[in-house]
């Protein structure tokens, strides 16, 4: 006779064992810290040191930690998220833990504070390299750009969930890294609007990407918030969430 | 303590992938206490049948109940309960094996001794090795771990003992007997037919997702040869000086004779119920 108690742990439990889970993968991969906190580093020093990316009247490390903070974001929240759920698709662990007290909305929720905990860590490193190098941040503008953050996260972690969950292992792996790096270059995180060319800037304004380093900048730069910006990114975040909950599939096959 | 209930019990279960039916009125059942195993060709319908009994795919048509539940809508409380071992591992492969395994027990509340279960399965002689280099009996057999951390009632195990060497693969059997031993209802699908022969107590072979037969291995072997016209008793005769080997073989020889009987010697078992299969399969085709 089974004298135990067969009983799942407490929800939170199960939660904070799972974002740790998630949390330990994405630091201990070498290629997840690359992306997560070297390429970040990589745009503020080299936009600390050329001349580009800047703005009148804003501190050239004001913008250059605006652009590396976006980068953090990006990095995390969509591409190393798509990735690791990707590989998880594809090695039947999404299966396997539907099946588990977890369940599925565990793992979503486990996996969003995995990688707000990795953000915090982000924030952190980056900003002790960004204060070596002369950053003197505002905590008003910082406290502004909470809600920015926090929108930003759930529509570029949605973007990553749907490319984990529509494409193949291989082409998650290639679209996760390509679209990255064309988010960071050229969709606005790293260069302002205003250094576009006129016929691009209305594009690149409606971009997750272009929302993002917009309202980051104008936050660690004095400028006013940006309702518009905050608009596209909000529209990203419902839409992104919307289209996960309609093409987001489990299995991989 | 468990009631009369079986552990599970499907009927009539359908399941079409667009124009494929992957489960045409499949019945399976299992007990309390007892392993079953679910036989059959690839493509046969057996992980969409676990599918179906571990929530994972909702069935057309038909019903499932898993220990009195539907397992399309039960929850985590339910789940605790049911232990799962899927075909391709599930496991994440960026997670150092005792690693994945604590994680999978802090899952639950009160689950099994996790530096037991790894000791006895072998898993602490890779314990901190990554999951993405593990070779395929190690996943093997830390799936199984996973899959029994949480003392489940009722156990699914895909191809349990794939892929791992022999030794492992007898510790690996003794350790399903023991779970049934202790009241766990073991459902296991496999192709090898040593693991039926000395674990199941129940079998059901199905095919183009339906069942051809179930029943005790005994039952099946018999019924299936009692339908072709003729009946089958084996029995295993021990310790036989060396000496007397020929004379006692002449001796079973004339008493088959005197029956009609077909004398055939050798082992049996495994071998019969692989032939079972195999004829089923034909008939059906």
């Amino acid at each position: 006779m089974n004298t135990h108690v067969i009983a799942p742990a407490p929800p939170l439990r199960r939660i904070l064992s799972h974002a740790a889970l998630e949390a330990r993968i994405l630091l201990t991969n070498g290629e997840q810290i690359l992306v997560a906190i070297v390429m970040p580093a990589l745009v503020l020093i080299g936009l600390r040191l050329l001349p580009v990316g800047r703005l009148e009247d804003v501190a050239p490390i004001d913008t250059a930690m605006a652009a590396t903070l976006a980068t953090a974001l990006v990095s995390t929240s969509f591409t190393s998220q798509a990735i690791q759920t990707g590989f998880d698709r594809r090695n039947g662990v999404l299966r396997w833990v539907a099946t588990t007290p977890l369940g599925r909305d565990g793992y979503l929720a486990g996996k969003i504070l995995a990688t707000l905990g990795v953000h915090v860590l982000q924030v952190l490193v980056l900003s002790l390299l960004g204060i070596a190098l002369g950053w003197r941040p505002e905590v008003t503008g910082l406290l502004l750009l909470v809600p920015v953050w926090l929108t930003g996260t759930v529509a570029f972690g949605s973007l990553g969930m749907l490319v984990a969950g529509t494409l193949r292992t291989e082409a998650v792996l290639a679209v996760s890294n390509l679209l990255f790096l064309l988010f960071v270059s050229v969709g606005g995180i790293a260069f302002p609007l205003v250094s576009y060319p006129r016929i691009l800037r209305g594009l690149v304004d409606l971009l997750p990407s272009g929302a993002l380093g917009e309202l980051m900048r104008a936050g660690l730069g004095g400028g006013a918030l940006m309702v518009g910006s905050f608009l596209v990114l909000l529209v990203w975040a419902v839409g992104g969430v919307l289209a996960v909950i309609r093409w987001f599939r489990w299995t991989d096959s | 303590m468990h009631n009369d209930t079986p552990a599970l019990v499907a009927e009539d279960l359908t399941l079409s992938y667009g124009p494929v039916r992957a489960l045409d009125g499949l019945d399976l059942r299992a007990e309390h206490g007892a392993v079953t195993a679910v036989l059959g060709p690839n493509g046969a319908g057996k992980t969409t049948a676990i599918s179906c009994a571990t929530g994972l795919l909702r069935p057309d048509g038909g019903s499932v109940r898993v220990l009195g539940e539907d397992p399309w809508r039960a929850g985590p409380g339910h789940r605790a309960r049911v232990g799962v071992m899927i075909q391709d591992g599930g496991l994440t492969s960026g997670a150092p094996a005792l690693t994945l395994l604590r994680y999978g027990a802090s899952l639950h509340a009160d689950p099994l001794d996790v530096d037991e279960v790894a000791q006895h399965l072998g898993i602490d002689e890779f314990g901190g090795t990554l999951v993405r280099r593990l070779s395929g009996g190690q996943r093997q057999r830390l799936a199984l771990a996973l899959a029994i951390i949480g003392r489940p009632d009722l156990v699914f195990l895909d191809e349990p003992t794939a892929g791992m060497d022999p030794s492992i693969r007898r510790r690996v059997r003794t350790l399903i007997k023991g779970l049934a031993r202790t009241g766990t209802a073991v459902v296991l699908t496999t192709h090898l037919m040593d693991d039926v022969a000395g674990l199941a107590d129940s079998v059901c072979v199905i095919a183009r997702g339906r069942a051809l037969a179930s029943g005790s291995v005994d039952e099946v072997i018999s019924d299936h040869q009692a339908g072709r016209g003729a009946a089958c008793l084996q029995a295993t005769l021990r310790d036989i000086e060396p000496g007397s080997l020929d004379a006692l073989t002449a001796d079973l020889q004339s008493l088959a004779a005197k029956h009609g009987a077909r004398l055939e010697l050798g082992a049996g078992g495994a071998a019969d119920l692989e032939s079972v299969l195999l004829d089923l399969m034909e008939e059906d085709a």
